[in-house]
């Protein structure tokens, strides 16, 4: 009963609210608590209007129902209105405005998200989707090389978003979705235009874009059965070639986190997976090449 | 060649995780918290490194097998071998 008269005297007050308390409906309607996770990290936020309506509508692909915050974030104001964002009473950092404190959230988020999913399952640093047809498809890359554009070309096709993140992988090659919202970076604006934020941009390098906008859906896990590694080269022609399992296993640990912590247990993991699964390294030159090539391999691994 | 070097014998160290494909061994040391590469070559001579038959021997077992000069694969194996001492993958005895 304590922790509602504390929520209701929140609400009354109107000007710190959880951002998982909306959906107030009129009079007298029920007041629903939203908590976001992913891979067992659960966490609630606390701020104002403005902010937890950019939160809601960021991370509504994380929420979570029927779980207990094991995290809790608060946003407070500085007197001239910066944001600085806590983490329970560590103070995360403070910056100029609210696109730059969200995009602070997430990068804050995904490193206990990781750190959770790596400590259940071999988590790649990848971006992952599923076809149509059902085919799993895992991008792994350094930072940088084009993975989340990539992604982000799939789903325009129709595929399924899993993440452009952090791959949690089980033996048997489920992969297990985390879905944050899609990091867009600056060079890739341009092949994206609609995707700009609704509000104008206010001074950031990416955009954290929700995967409704995409026209896309969520898929909560997904089967790996094509592997491939994307690098992003201004001008080079758009091709695939295979790559043998060994360096598929060489080319994954070294993308897999936490590998020096958990090695023992994900080289067997990751040998497993190249053994079974085709991979290939693509070289970007045009979006569009990239995700005609992807749907060729997509094809290939139905059939066989 | 010496016979010092035709009679070491080199066993893997223990404690390391391997997974061997066709074309390559990995071998993730745990310890040093380092992955190692070996390319075809070196994996055929881990494989023989099994801490029970000495250099010589090894070395006679696959000349035969592949035909080469005995001398030759015994310099190419205690040179493989060494490394893999250098590197902490295996340990030798004489």
């Amino acid at each position: 009963m304590a922790g509602r008269k504390h929520r209701r005297a929140k609400l009354r007050t109107g000007t710190l609210i959880r951002a998982a308390i909306v959906d107030a409906g009129p009079v007298g309607g029920i007041v629903t608590e939203r908590v976001f996770g992913a891979h067992g990290y659960v966490f609630s936020i606390e701020a104002d209007d403005a902010l937890t309506a950019m939160v809601d509508q960021a991370l509504q692909n994380l929420r979570v129902s029927d779980a207990t915050p094991n995290a809790t974030y608060r946003v407070t104001r500085e007197r001239e209105g910066r944001p600085v964002l806590w983490h329970g009473k560590e103070r995360v950092g403070r910056r100029a405005n609210d696109d730059n404190l969200l995009l602070l959230l997430q990068w804050h988020v995904n490193q206990r998200v990781i750190a959770h999913a790596t400590s259940r399952r071999t988590t790649f640093h990848a971006a992952a989707a599923r076809s149509p047809r059902g085919v799993g498809i895992l991008l792994a890359a350094p930072m940088e090389a084009g993975k989340t554009t990539t992604v982000t070309g799939l789903l325009r096709s129709g595929w399924d978003f899993l993440t452009d993140e952090a791959a949690a992988t089980d033996p048997d090659g489920t992969m297990w979705a985390y879905p944050k919202p899609l990091t867009i970076d600056l060079g890739s604006w341009p092949l994206f235009p609609d995707l700009a934020p609704e509000h104008g941009v206010r001074a950031v390098l990416s955009w954290l874009v929700p995967v409704p906008r995409t026209g896309a859906g969520v898929a909560a896990a997904a089967p790996l059965r094509l592997i491939v590694f994307p690098q992003y080269e201004p001008a080079a022609s758009t091709d695939a070639s295979p790559v043998r399992p060994s360096e598929a296993a060489f080319e994954l640990s070294r993308a897999t986190f936490a590998f020096d912590e958990n090695g023992s247990r994900d080289l067997p993991v990751i040998a497993g997976l190249v053994r079974s699964t085709p991979a290939y390294r693509l070289r970007i030159g045009e979006l569009g090449e990239a995700v005609t090539v992807i749907r060729q391999l997509e094809a290939t691994a139905v059939a066989a | 060649m010496t016979d010092d070097t035709l009679r070491t014998v080199f066993a893997p160290r223990v404690g390391l995780v391997v997974e061997a494909f066709d074309d390559a061994v990995l071998i993730w040391d745990g310890e040093c918290r380092r992955l190692h590469c070996l390319d075809m070559w070196a994996a055929v001579i881990w494989e023989e490194l099994d801490g029970r038959r000495e250099i010589g021997q090894i070395a006679s077992e696959l000349a035969e097998e592949l035909g080469i000069s005995r001398a030759r694969l015994a310099a190419d194996i205690s040179a493989v071998a060494r490394r893999l001492v250098r590197e902490g993958l295996v340990t030798a005895t004489t």
